[in-house]
């Protein structure tokens, strides 16, 4: 008997606490785009979810040993990201999908010129005093987009959150009950802006007429959200795409070009409007 | 072990306060008289063998209610795994679950095709141990193996029906194959079949997808259409596991001919393959849908998804092609709806997982029109996990049977109901 997938799979592995529900649609529409460019060539990607980096490293270790992969994608690059330097280490190759660690073969993100457009489109219908509630504030993505948020002519206001629906709920009920309530909030993600939506509902805030909301990531969640939710759109399928391009290019020895999403566009549905 | 989970004997009652405690999420010894029915002194016991076998663990208190306070239990979720497999003509798709059917890892490889099922046997049994040893969980905490596929299981322990009948066309080959011997030999773990939508309904009961509803049913949807159904908690086969049929519901009796022999299917008119070949009978949609022409050889699922994230980008034939399809699916599954008197219907499998938002609000339209409608509504979600849920309901599977073998009754699901609420209610 054969080695089955040995030397002919793609690893990813995704470090996030189980209570995180909701992230499938993004990562196996990400992992099928992956998937349909490694098919034709007899590949698959592995895919493996843990709960912490520790339990990721140790991941990468045990399949560096058996042989089990030949190649990594790594999601979520954070700061001080402790995983390139073991996958380097481990001399496992790997295509990193966002910003790189030094010269690392990577598909990256618009994380700026995305988020000029959403706050173009509510600068467009008027608002100025605009808040976000980020995703965690240790991966690089959430600090570019804040980094570029500060940098425009807005009255911005960061607050971190977690991507969890409890964090889009309080978050948005503090912002609202403050004393200086934004009138337009972009969320980091659809889980924590469909949460702020019945939360501003509960607190008798017509959306979008009091607050506008814009939501990171288009899914069916907000897609069927009530009223719908404007939100990012990212071609996430694409996105995987062009990563499973880069991993073939890196498994043949090949040199590996730096790849660009196309900037994500603005799907304007119901949460946004002219403030009042 | 292995054959029809159904045929195992009464349940023991440590599995049915196991089940209580899955079914709840997190709840206290007292949660658990009430929900089981047994005595206080029963449940400590059951309770603290279960905490022996490490399936088990406590995890905190309950808001105080006045007196002590109560220590809440859970699944121990890393305490035991499952391993499914999805088997199917175009791609076999492996995930590894822990106790709670949340997946640990995933992996597709391709599918059965045109080989001997023996030989496809011996590769699932490698790629099984691979993705074992690819997560480090030691041998011993692993169950077994489900299998599911689009497909009848034929007593004792194969695949199968009559020749010709039962399984979808592509998968022919395996009619009678004893597969579930055939892998047990192989890969020298239990192993548990079952068809693919069924499985699929089970991963939702499992992982709490349906909630407490008494009768519940998963709408699947992936290269055909196939229901699975939850009834009082214990998922229903039939004699015979033609259950849930519900791509050859006849939605015209002058329709066309089906591949199952009958006319006017809802799978025949509007299901996955019916809405490919529509778009591939149009050059313009085809191109605008980003199909791969001819040459290339792509599954139905794929076209399938790639029609959807058209109809996402607004490409205004692929929409209308899938909102006629939802109308077809929708009207099958109020059928379904009032022949089941169903409280909840979730919308699973990889052709959902791509299309959700297009068919939900349509199929939850034309349920408004349920028989039921004067007493209940019927609520129509979608899979958290659509697009792997049938080797998710495969893992769970083996852990029904390996842990809650069925046949312990109908569970009081209106205690649990309300423990679960006082639950949440503290927890906030
Ligand atoms: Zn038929």
């Amino acid at each position: 008997m054969d080695d089955a997938w040995r030397t002919s799979a793609v690893g990813l592995v995704l470090a996030r606490p189980p209570r995180l529900l909701g992230t499938e649609p993004f990562f196996m529409e990400f992992i099928a785009g992956i998937e349909e460019r490694l098919a034709g060539h007899g590949r698959s990607v592995l895919l493996h979810v843990v709960a912490h980096h520790a339990a990721e490293i140790a991941a990468y270790r045990r399949w560096a040993q058996q042989r089990l992969v030949d190649a990594i994608v790594l999601v979520n690059p954070s700061v001080d990201d402790p995983r390139p330097a073991v996958l380097r280490e481990l001399r496992l190759p790997v295509v990193v999908a966002g910003e790189p660690s030094h010269d690392t073969p990577a598909v990256r993100r618009d994380d700026v010129g995305s988020m000029r457009a959403a706050l173009a489109h509510l600068v467009g219908l008027g608002h100025q005093r605009i808040a976000r509630i980020t995703g965690p504030g240790t991966l690089l993505h959430t600090r570019t987009r804040t980094t570029a948020m500060l940098a425009a002519d807005v009255d911005a206001v960061v607050v971190e959150g977690d991507y969890s629906a409890e964090s889009g709920a309080r978050l948005t009920a503090r912002l609202m009950t403050g004393p200086e309530p934004p009138t337009a909030i972009i969320y980091d993600n659809d889980l924590m802006a469909v949460a702020g939506l019945h939360a501003a509902k509960e607190l008798g805030h017509r959306v979008p007429r009091d607050v506008s909301l814009i939501a990171w990531d288009d899914s069916s969640l907000c897609r069927l959200a009530s009223p719908a939710l404007t939100t990012m759109s990212l071609d996430v399928h694409s996105f995987g795409e062009s990563v499973g391009e880069s991993v073939l290019r890196l498994i043949d020895g090949g040199s590996v070009p730096e790849r660009w999403c196309a900037t994500e566009t603005v799907v304007a549905r119901e949460t946004t409007s002219t403030p009042r | 072990m292995s054959g029809p989970a159904a045929s195992k004997p009464q349940a023991s009652s440590k599995s049915v306060v196991l089940d209580a405690i899955r079914a709840a999420g997190t709840i206290s010894r007292v949660g658990l008289i009430r929900a089981t029915g047994f005595t206080a002194p029963t449940i400590s016991t059951l309770v603290r063998k279960l905490i022996n076998e490490d399936l088990v663990v406590e995890t905190g208190h309950a808001k105080s209610t006045g007196g002590k306070r109560r220590v809440l239990l859970q699944l121990n979720h890393a305490s035991r795994y499952a391993v499914g497999v999805h088997l199917d003509h175009g791609v076999i798709t492996y995930a590894l679950t822990n106790l709670g059917g949340t997946v640990v890892a995933r992996i597709s490889r391709p599918g059965a095709g045109a080989e001997e099922p023996q030989v496809v046997v011996a590769r699932i049994a490698t790629e099984i141990a691979a993705l074992i040893d690819g997560v480090g969980v030691e041998r011993l905490r692993i169950l077994g193996v489900g299998v599911v596929f689009p497909g009848p299981v034929d007593a004792p322990r194969g695949i199968g029906g009559p020749p010709d009948v039962g399984l979808a066309p592509a998968m022919r080959q395996w009619n009678g194959f004893p597969l579930g011997r055939a892998l047990e030999q192989v890969a020298g773990l239990p192993v548990v079949l079952d068809n693919d939508s069924t499985a699929a309904a089970l991963g939702e009961h499992w992982t709490g997808g349906f909630g407490t509803a008494a009768s519940a049913a998963a709408l699947y949807m992936g290269t055909g259409i196939g229901a699975g159904l939850v009834i009082n908690g214990v998922t229903y086969r039939g004699p015979s596991g033609n259950v849930g049929e519900l791509g050859h519901v006849s939605v015209s009796a002058d329709g066309p001919r089906c591949w199952c022999g009958a006319r006017g299917c809802v799978e025949a008119l509007a299901g996955p393959a019916a809405v490919v070949a529509a778009v591939r009978s149009d050059p313009a949609a085809t191109r605008a849908a980003g199909l791969a022409a001819g040459g290339r050889r792509s599954s139905v699922v794929a076209d399938f998804a790639a029609i959807s994230r058209a109809a996402r980008r607004g490409e205004p034939r692929a929409l209308a092609l899938l909102e006629r399809s939802a109308r077809y699916v929708g009207t099958a599954a109020r059928t379904l709806a009032n022949l089941m008197d169903l409280e909840v219907l979730v919308l699973t499998g990889p052709s959902l997982a791509a299309a959700g938002s297009v068919y939900l609000p349509i199929v939850r339209h034309e349920l408004r029109t349920a028989f039921s409608r004067g007493t209940h509504t019927v609520d129509v979600r979608l899979s958290r996990s659509a697009a792997t849920a049938s080797a998710i309901g495969a893992a769970a599977l083996i852990l029904e049977s390996e842990l809650v073998p069925l046949g312990h009754g109908p569970r009081p699901a209106e205690h649990l109901a309300e423990e679960r609420t006082r639950l949440t209610e503290s927890a906030s």
